[in-house]
């Protein structure tokens, strides 16, 4: 019986063919989304990810960077320094803004650095400066090929113009896009000054984080420290807490239109077979035999639909990535087997619906033109 | 033709219907990822009309209201409130803070606002009456478990859900309401930062006008003679903030609806094709009856009109079931699917995606011969 459809099914190329691209096209949807979803939260911790510090410190009550907001006073960073095991402690401010670039507004990290603070500065630099001057910023390199941003170009945050002196790789993000400039800028943004955002602490070799991390909340008032690793957890857990739900909703969306079209599928290739399906039932084959293989029928769209739809993800994923640099898409080993688990679940679901009426069949009635 | 057509999708109801929610369901996704991007524009639109006012005033270079930081001088009000048609200026403060509960994080604007520009609709409990009360948004309060009369706390300082507020939200981001006396009990008690002055104290200016007064010569007035400030109608601060959110997402939602719209020419093409394939005796039995090509290619295309005619409102109703349980579920999202715009812009594209759909199965009833027909009854 098996093998009876599966020749059946080769039978029907063409139909198979289209059947296939439907349920391809459906499951690319889901893969799309949430590929989109986990590249852009990828990108929004990518800041804190390079710094990489052993320890982060910031004000009470906050545990992360994305959308956030910290100040501390300046004297914190020699209190943090005097902590036995500091081997460094590198102060940023930072607020998250709007940047005007070319008449278009980004969101975006603002890092403001210290001469000294290199070491929280871009971890990659493609063209210009590496540290910026008073009155200068780096963009992200994409801002280039987006909106033909020049070296020497204006851009201004809030009311403050600044002249691009630096491209830098990795830093741009659809909801975060990272820029550095001088922290007395910063300050004249804000309209204050002596205070920092973050301090970035490496500490001495052969000290343990833990340790050290347990000193400073000791030893230092109003702050909040956090391990290199909870502090990215948290941030990253925080970008994919921004619309989460939209995307689950729109992944069940995707995953019920390709049910309903692997059904179609089933439906429309046993419908074509109900004689020769009749024929068998009339020669003895069991109804168990028919469901397992209209099912193995179904099974072998859902498969090669989803390769398919990996494989054109796989290729299209660079392509998009180049023709609209804005969008960062990335698949994940846990999404691959989520997605699958869940379409071929779904597949076994809606080819039960064929499967139900075939074997429902009389065979008498079948065989009347 | 036409009742060629009728008769064929009656002829076998399940197919037609299966291949019908098929359809539906195609339409239904391409409404709500467009609702999505709409959704976005109009919770930009609601939140700036809920603030009742006409004119807003920024800091100058800033012109946006939602996830900007801004910041006006003390005196900004009284300089405002001298320009010729300002009846009154309000000052509003919006702050971003991470609320956090039960281990879960989320991202809220809080709005601190005087006696205007607070929450436009209380939907469960009390309007703010203390310093200690709080307005949160319906998303919050879904999200968090959150009644009246809980504790919200923000940086360790505790405030009293005094009410729950509907539409609040904007850019996936929901807002909670205190007031000034709030705002200043919450810097000095939850002791979180340095400088009170590292707070912008006001963010905003809502201008409320004098009757006779004109939106667009009164922010003319402010961007001519006072300095550092910047006004804009609501009109024109909402059309930032649309083009902000477009600049940011725009590439994303047109490729998820671009695929959307490739998957409805993917299906509406194999539903042809496969209908045209099993009615190739059909087709042959009416080219020997000497229907010419063009007649069947018609009965075709009629068959899949009225199939769209049917589809187009159960996709609609479907989208508008899948919407309000997602508005249910996650308040934070807006979805109006039966936005007249979308629908058009829906209709179009289900009609282009027909017609080129209904190239695909042409070679196959050319190809078919009329001896087919009693090759067939052989």
């Amino acid at each position: 019986m098996i093998f009876w459809i599966l020749k059946t099914a080769w039978r029907q190329k063409l139909s198979l063919l289209a059947s296939m691209a439907g349920v391809t096209s459906a499951l690319i949807l889901v893969i799309a989304l949430d590929a989109i979803f986990l590249g852009e939260s990828n990108k929004i911790v990518n800041y804190p990810k390079h710094m990489q510090p052993d320890i982060w410190v910031m004000q009470k009550g906050v545990k992360n960077m994305h959308m956030a907001t910290t100040f501390l006073s300046e004297w914190v960073e020699d209190e943090v320094q005097a902590v036995a095991g500091v081997k460094r402690a590198t102060p940023i401010l930072y607020i998250n803004s709007m940047m005007a670039v070319k008449g278009r507004e980004l969101f975006s990290y603002i890092v403001g650095l210290t001469r000294e603070a290199k070491r929280a500065g871009p971890w990659s630099v493609s063209a210009g400066k590496s540290m910026p001057d008073r009155g200068e910023v780096l963009v992200p390199q994409t801002l280039e090929k987006l909106f033909g941003l020049e070296l020497g170009d204006a851009v201004n945050i809030a009311e403050k113009t600044f002249t691009v002196a630096g491209f830098t790789h990795d830093t741009f993000s659809m909801a975060n896009t990272v820029v550095f400039i001088q922290k007395s800028d910063l300050e004249d943004i804000l309209k204050t000054g002596g205070f920092i955002s973050y301090l970035l602490v490496d500490i001495e070799a052969g000290e343990k984080v833990d340790v050290v991390t347990e000193r400073i909340r000791k030893e230092v008032r109003k702050v909040s420290v956090l391990s290199h690793q909870e502090f990215i957890n948290n941030d990253f857990k925080m970008a994919m807490m921004m619309g989460v739900e939209l995307v689950s909703f729109m992944s069940m969306i995707g995953t019920a239109l390709a049910s309903l079209i692997i059904a179609f599928t089933g439906y429309t290739l046993v419908a074509r077979n109900r004689k020769e399906i009749a024929i068998a039932k009339s020669m003895g084959f069991r109804n168990s035999d028919i469901y397992l293989a209209i099912i193995i029928q179904t099974m072998l769209v859902v498969v090669i639909s989803l390769t398919a739809s990996f494989i054109f993800c796989v290729i299209a994923i660079p392509l998009i990535e180049t023709a609209a640099p804005q969008i960062s898409m990335q698949l994940s080993a846990e999404m691959v087997g989520r997605i699958a688990s869940v379409a071929i679940i779904s597949g076994v679901l809606a080819s039960l619906i064929p499967a139900y009426l075939t074997v429902n069949v009389e065979p008498v009635n079948a065989m009347r033109v | 033709m036409f009742l060629l057509s009728v008769r064929q999708l009656l002829l076998n109801p399940f197919k037609s219907m299966l291949t019908m929610l098929a359809l539906s369901a195609v339409i239904a996704t391409m409404l709500i990822l467009g609702a999505f991007e709409k959704g976005l524009y109009r919770q930009v639109d609601q939140l700036l009309a809920d603030r009742r006012a006409e004119v807003f005033v920024t800091q100058k270079g800033i012109s946006n209201f939602v996830a900007v930081r801004s910041s006006l001088r003390q005196s900004s009000r009284r300089e405002i409130e001298a320009i010729k048609g300002v009846r009154q200026a309000y000052p509003v403060t919006t702050m971003p803070i991470i609320h956090g509960q039960s281990g879960v994080m989320m991202p809220v604007n809080m709005l601190v606002f005087d006696n205007y520009g607070g929450p436009a609709v209380i939907v469960q409990g009390n309007p703010i009456r203390d310093s200690r009360d709080i307005v949160v948004d319906l998303s919050i309060a879904r999200k968090f478990a959150i009644k009246p009369g809980d504790p919200f706390t923000v940086f360790g300082h505790d405030f009293n859900v005094a009410g729950i507020t509907q539409g609040a939200a904007s850019f996936m981001t929901p807002y909670v309401f205190v007031s000034y006396d709030g705002l200043l009990d919450f810097i000095f008690a939850s002791e979180i930062v340095p400088d009170i002055l590292l707070f912008p104290l006001v963010s905003f200016l809502l201008v409320d006008l004098e009757s006779s007064a004109d939106a667009e010569t009164v922010v003319a007035s402010i961007n001519e003679s006072v300095a550092g400030m910047q006004a804009f109608t609501r009109a024109q601060l909402a059309k930032n903030d649309k083009r902000m959110i477009d600049d940011m997402l725009g590439a994303v939602l047109s490729l998820l609806v671009a695929i959307s719209y490739v998957i409805g020419v993917l299906v509406v093409s194999l539903i042809i094709y496969v209908d045209v394939r099993s009615r190739a005796m059909s087709f042959a039995v009416l080219k020997a009856l000497g229907f010419d090509f063009m007649k069947l290619v018609q009965s075709v295309l009629f068959q899949l009109l009225i199939m769209l005619a049917i589809s187009f409102p159960v996709g609609l109703i479907a989208a508008v079931a899948v919407a309000g349980m997602i508005e249910s579920m996650a308040p934070l999202y807006l979805l109006p699917v039966t936005d007249p715009g979308l629908l058009l812009t829906t209709a179009v594209a289900c009609g282009i995606f027909s017609l080129l759909s209904a190239f695909c199965p042409l070679w196959l009833i050319r190809k078919t011969s009329p001896d087919l027909a009693f090759r067939m009854q052989q």
